[in-house]
């Protein structure tokens, strides 16, 4: 453990009010891994900013509980973590790996058990065999955010295998004639990087290079060049 | 009871899951169950949670259908996430109220909303939070939290105000108060460290 700096350390009250630029929260994350006088600050901070935010409880609306519940029936509960903590560096970057790539396993089964019925076994196993090496990569990372028309979606990425894998959960269909892009977003115009009308498959993306972010839009049926809508879905890329 | 204005040298005891009956084991009991997969449990922890996680969303947004709607998908990813809780780490409603906040803040800064927020700014139908905080145990929370804010000094409070429920980021705080950024920081964590001295959250 190493003894804060002061400037650092300050940022535990910026940090548990989520007041912090997102790099900077990322930098501080990554300082609180190492920092046990830190995190346990954050974990006090944190108790007291719950405490502001039950003193501004109101009522539920009515008609939530019903809508929350039924949501909840029909979303798929996430795998508990097998690693106390991702974003610690100190174990080694494949045990990292591995428990990324854990989280999705269950997800990505049924995805590829869907594939199979509609593909060549030979391809569907070439596909799994390629997904699962940017799983098992050393360096995968896992990012996850939700889609605004429903669902969620995560993304792993390999910066040595240069690939990332897309997986959705709880997308709906792409409306007809219509069809969800990916695209791959940093440095430029965002790159198109595969279409999909439904959720059942995982999607491999070939060539990330230095990608900082994977969004999705909706487009007309076969894809477009360029994104002609706003995204329903974007996360950042692990760097 | 003084403010701690050293970066250091506090005891850190190590706070263990499960200890005593309070309400807060109880919400971490409930979570237990909600992880793996029981929805009795699930609409049980819903109402413990939904009015916090709603009127706190409600603060932050101003919007009551866009908070409706981020209510909505912070407790279903409670539910999708529970077996993620972890009771060595912070309470339960701490765990909740947290990923509440976020996804308050997460949606005032995208930029749609953050058009949409500067034009409700001048329009004059946003429900005062009174008018919402209906619940006694609300109402006595509330309470003490007026109470404790007010042994802050004037910048404390209004850092930790504007950063908490106005969902604003310690740069626009700092453009706002015309302080500087060391300072709002700063001020950030004297003032919540203060807050929770007079809330006596446990250590």
């Amino acid at each position: 453990m190493t003894q804060p700096s002061h400037t650092v350390h300050t940022l535990s009250g910026t940090y548990a009010l989520n007041a912090l630029d997102p790099e900077e929260r990322r930098e501080f994350e990554a300082h609180l891994a190492e920092c046990d006088t830190c995190a346990q600050e954050v974990r006090e901070l944190r108790e007291t900013t719950a405490r502001l935010g039950a003193a501004a409880a109101g009522r539920a609306p009515d008609g939530l509980r019903a809508k929350v519940l039924a949501e909840a029936a029909r979303t798929r509960q996430a795998p508990p973590r097998l690693e106390a903590r991702p974003a610690a560096r100190r174990p080694g970057p494949a045990l990292l790996g591995l428990a990324a790539a854990a989280c999705l396993v269950i997800m990505l089964a049924l995805g590829v058990a869907a594939y199979r019925a509609d593909q060549r076994a030979d391809r569907v196993q070439a596909q799994r065999d390629e997904v699962y090496s940017v799983l098992a990569a050393p360096d995968a990372r896992a990012a996850t955010g939700p889609v605004s028309t429903g669902g969620r979606g995560t993304v792993v990425v390999s910066r040595q295998r240069d690939r990332a894998v897309v997986v959705m959960a709880g997308l709906a269909r792409a409306p007809s004639a219509r069809t969800y892009e990916l695209w791959l977003m940093g440095e430029g115009e965002p790159k198109p990087a595969g279409t999909m009308t439904t959720a059942s498959a995982p999607v491999v993306i070939q060539r990330v290079g230095r990608a900082t972010q994977i969004g999705i839009t909706v487009e007309p049926a076969g894809g477009s060049a360029a994104p002609t809508g706003a995204p329903v879905f974007a996360v950042e890329l692990p760097a | 009871m003084a403010p701690v204005d050293l970066p250091h040298a506090r005891d850190t005891r190590f706070r263990g899951p499960g200890r005593g009956t309070g309400p807060e084991d109880d919400l971490a009991g409930l979570v237990g169950r909600v992880a793996r997969g029981d929805e009795s449990a699930f609409a049980e922890l819903y109402e413990h949670v939904s009015g916090p996680v709603y009127g706190l969303v409600l603060r932050v947004l101003r919007d009551p259908a866009q908070a409706e709607e981020v209510a909505q998908e912070v407790l279903v990813e409670v539910w999708r996430t529970a077996s993620r809780f972890d009771p060595g780490r912070g309470g339960a409603l701490a765990w909740t109220m947290t990923m509440a906040h976020r996804r308050a803040v997460d949606r005032v800064r995208s930029a749609q909303a953050a058009s949409d927020r500067e034009e409700r700014a001048y329009r004059a139908d946003v429900p005062a939070f009174d008018e919402v905080t209906e619940q006694a145990e609300a109402r006595m929370e509330a309470e003490r939290v007026r109470r404790c804010l007010g042994g802050l000094t004037e910048l404390q409070r209004e850092s930790v105000t504007l950063a908490y429920y106005g969902g604003y980021t310690y740069r626009e705080v700092a453009e706002l108060l015309g302080a500087s950024l060391g300072t709002v920081k700063t001020r950030m964590r004297d003032g919540l460290i203060r807050m929770r001295d007079c809330l006596g959250v446990n250590r």
